[in-house]
């Protein structure tokens, strides 16, 4: 018998090597691309002297608008070829830089605000945009987040607001007052809940934590450094406004679905147009998905507001400036993308792109006719936050953070698992 | 007679293969392990051993996703045996039947783990799943949370893994099983032998190494699982279902610790070496024995 042990020893031996091996690499991310497979090599078009630029973005959603910009653009630009490279927005800060670093992909690209674009920034992967005419022609208060030292590299495409949507008629229907206090807030799901609606579908197999966190905190704590003084010691999340946050979230989970933490987007997005829920917990960014679905729904956006004293009121929802378009230093091909970044700057091409995908842009000037951009309430007048999530330095704290509302939803006490987050700051400040 | 030195060429071109892209990328990693680098920039500094100690004795998370990997790992590893086991027993006999039945069993195989994942999740889903509406028809309005529930979420994934590859090691178990000579049988059947006895002294004999190679193979499988872990729940509910893979995956490829994922990646590939050292040691020591 030991001899027939022996005989599969090596064998054994080297399944267990490789398997190791392999179990750390690979490519976990399949891009959908428009031409060529998001090569953007020189060439490669009937004419000679044609570049093909690759435009690599994460809304796999806007492809046809794309599409069709791009098509209007090469018309324009004959010379110019542009391959759409596209990762799901999952997985793109993870694809991303790697594809930026070679300079093959992504001669122009898009970036989020925050950690990614610090980490893109500390590379060196931007271009320099400041003095660009390209710049002037974007909202100057709503661009700041792509803006180091005082230098410009990257410009946000989509206004978004992370403020849950609600279905507009179920509230009228039940005589729902805008709430005005946490108690008001509290007291209107109560009402959704004994009159036979679901009150918040709240995704939290997904992105649901990190979406509501936001409006939840815009008010506990006002100032904007709160998050990154986490690093330096200065905050810390056992503070009060933080274990206050997560109490009242422990006060909204008799008002999600049940088994929350098990439902992603789609079926939360389900639920909320099917008329089970009356709250989605997402934000606006949802609004074209909910009415390709319930054309006739009414949407508003209600962004919970957490303090008992109107007074104590200073945030009236959260927004988010994103999508930031940026060019690659490693393109060997500037001078295209610049041309193409102008395009995409250009007022008639972002209005377009705006009403056709549901998204608010930072473009100067924008109209939008598009349904899913018109809500009862004029967000754009009232004052409104930086998302907080978007100020997180480091993925391991904001992991942490989300966590803590996870744990919290799954009946651990806000103190406990606030100081379970607080230990993995504290260890990613030892790091 | 001793070989020619010359035969060491024929070797070389799979040993620079091998050397290229196993050895080198092992050998750089290590270098990493040693550095904060971000993945990204053009510079880093040396940290000595400090990735290993904060991951050794300061990270919870890390602590966490070795625990969880090694419940998901018994869990498969026991199910996925047991269960190719008994259908290689019950399918063993090449009939029209049975090997309708085997293909049916292997199918799931052939599926990326993606596609499992997006099955099983739609499956579990509290709200529109089909395990819900099953349960409904014996009147549990409210099943478990099977991937909210941070209790469970770990076993439900492992059972998703369970379900995909039970086929692929029942294929193997048969091959071991067939491979038994059938007078063995005929002379536990003359001596009056039951067939549990048949099973003891004849069939789990022959097959042990066949088990060997399942069990090393389910092993390595599970902690490797790493798509369907990260398909199904990114490692949530708060840290529920992360295990070391996903753990590396989000620290290199979203936090840009590049430096510190490799340093929980060398601990990985020491750590599964040795978990499958010690059930190889054991699964010998067993046998053996008996």
């Amino acid at each position: 018998m030991k001899k027939i042990f022996k005989a599969y020893n090596p064998l054994i031996l080297l399944l267990t090597f490789m398997l190791a091996l392999s179990a750390c690499g690979g490519d976990h991310a399949a891009p959908t691309s428009n031409a060529g497979g998001g090569s953007s090599g020189n060439g490669g078009g009937p004419s000679s002297g044609q570049v093909t630029i690759s435009f690599m973005h994460w809304r796999t959603e806007d492809k046809e608008v794309f599409d069709k910009l791009i098509a209007d653009f090469e018309a324009k630009n004959p010379d110019i070829k542009v391959a759409q490279t596209i990762f799901p927005s999952s997985d793109y800060t993870s694809v991303a830089q790697q594809k930026l670093l070679d300079g093959s992909t992504g001669d122009v690209f898009t970036v989020f605000p925050g950690s990614q674009f610090e980490a893109l920034h500390k590379a060196g992967l931007m271009e320099d945009l400041t003095g660009k005419p390209v710049v002037d022609r974007f909202i100057p208060n709503l661009i700041t987040k792509g803006a180091k030292d005082g230098r410009q590299y990257a410009l946000p495409y989509h206004l978004v607001y992370n403020n849950p949507l609600i279905n507009v008629d179920i509230f009228k229907k039940l005589d729902i007052e805008r709430p005005r206090t946490w108690s008001q807030y509290l007291d209107a799901l109560e009402t959704l809940k004994q009159s036979g609606y679901i009150p918040i579908a709240f995704p939290g197999a997904d992105i649901g934590q990190g979406q509501l966190m936001n409006p939840m905190l815009m008010n506990e704590n006002t100032d904007e450094e709160m998050f990154p003084k986490l690093l330096t010691g200065e905050t810390k999340l056992t503070d009060d406004w933080f274990v206050d946050s997560l109490r009242k979230w422990q006060q909204l989970v008799p008002y999600f679905q049940p088994n929350s933490l098990g439902t992603n987007y789609e079926a939360a997005v389900t639920l909320f147009v099917t008329e089970q829920a009356a709250i989605l917990a997402t934000g606006s960014f949802h609004a074209a998905l909910v009415l390709d679905q319930a054309p006739d729904m009414r949407l508003d956006m209600l962004p919970p507001i957490t303090v008992e004293d109107e007074s104590r009121i200073v945030y009236e929802g959260v927004h988010n400036t994103t999508f930031m378009l940026a060019i690659n230093t490693k393109s060997t091909k500037k001078e295209a993308a610049e041309k193409f970044l102008e395009f995409l700057a250009e007022k008639e091409t972002a209005e377009y792109y705006a009403n056709n995908t549901g998204q608010l842009g930072v473009v100067q000037g924008l109209e939008y006719s598009s349904k899913s951009l018109q809500f009862e309430t004029d967000f754009t007048a009232l004052n409104t936050r930086f998302l907080p999530r978007s100020t997180i330095p480091d993925k391991q704290i904001e992991d942490a953070i989300t966590g803590s509302i996870s744990a919290v939803i799954s009946g651990t006490s806000p103190e406990q698992a606030a100081a379970d987050a607080q230990k993995i700051v504290d260890q990613v400040r030892n790091q | 007679m001793k070989p020619s030195k010359g035969i060491y060429l024929f070797v070389l071109p799979a040993f620079v293969l091998y050397g290229v892209f196993v050895l080198y990328p092992v050998a750089y990693g290590l270098f990493i392990s040693f550095t904060n680098w971000d993945g990204l920039s053009a510079s880093y500094e040396f940290v000595g051993a400090r990735n290993y100690r904060n991951l050794l004795t300061n990270d919870a998370v890390f602590a966490k996703s070795v625990v969880n990997n090694l419940k998901f790992m018994l869990f498969v590893v026991v199910l996925q045996t047991a269960l190719s086991l008994v259908f290689a027993l019950f399918l063993v006999r090449n009939t029209k039947g049975n090997i309708a039945l085997r293909t049916l069993y292997f199918l799931p195989t052939i599926l990326a783990s993606v596609s499992v994942a997006f099955i099983w999740t739609a499956m579990y889903d509290t709200n529109f799943g089909v395990i819900k509406a099953i349960l409904g028809l014996f009147g549990v309005a409210n099943g478990p949370g099977w991937l909210a529930d941070p209790d469970i979420a770990i076993y439900s994934v492992a059972f998703a893994q369970v379900w995909a590859h039970t086929g692929q090691l029942m294929i193997i178990f048969i091959a071991g099983l067939q491979a038994i000579p059938r007078e063995l049988f005929e002379v536990a059947e003359i001596e009056g032998a039951t067939k549990l006895q048949t099973f003891r002294a004849v069939t789990w004999p022959l097959i042990a190494p066949a088990a060997a190679i399942v069990i090393a193979y389910t092993t390595l499988q599970s902690f490797k699982a790493f798509e369907l872990v990260f398909a199904m729940t990114r490692g949530g509910p708060n840290y529920a279902t992360e295990i070391i893979a996903t753990f590396i995956y989000r620290l290199a490829f979203q936090g840009y610790k590049f430096g510190y994922a490799s340093a929980a990646s060398m601990i990985f590939m020491v750590f599964v070496a040795a978990v499958t050292w010690i059930q190889f040691k054991l699964l010998r020591t067993g046998r053996a024995a008996g």
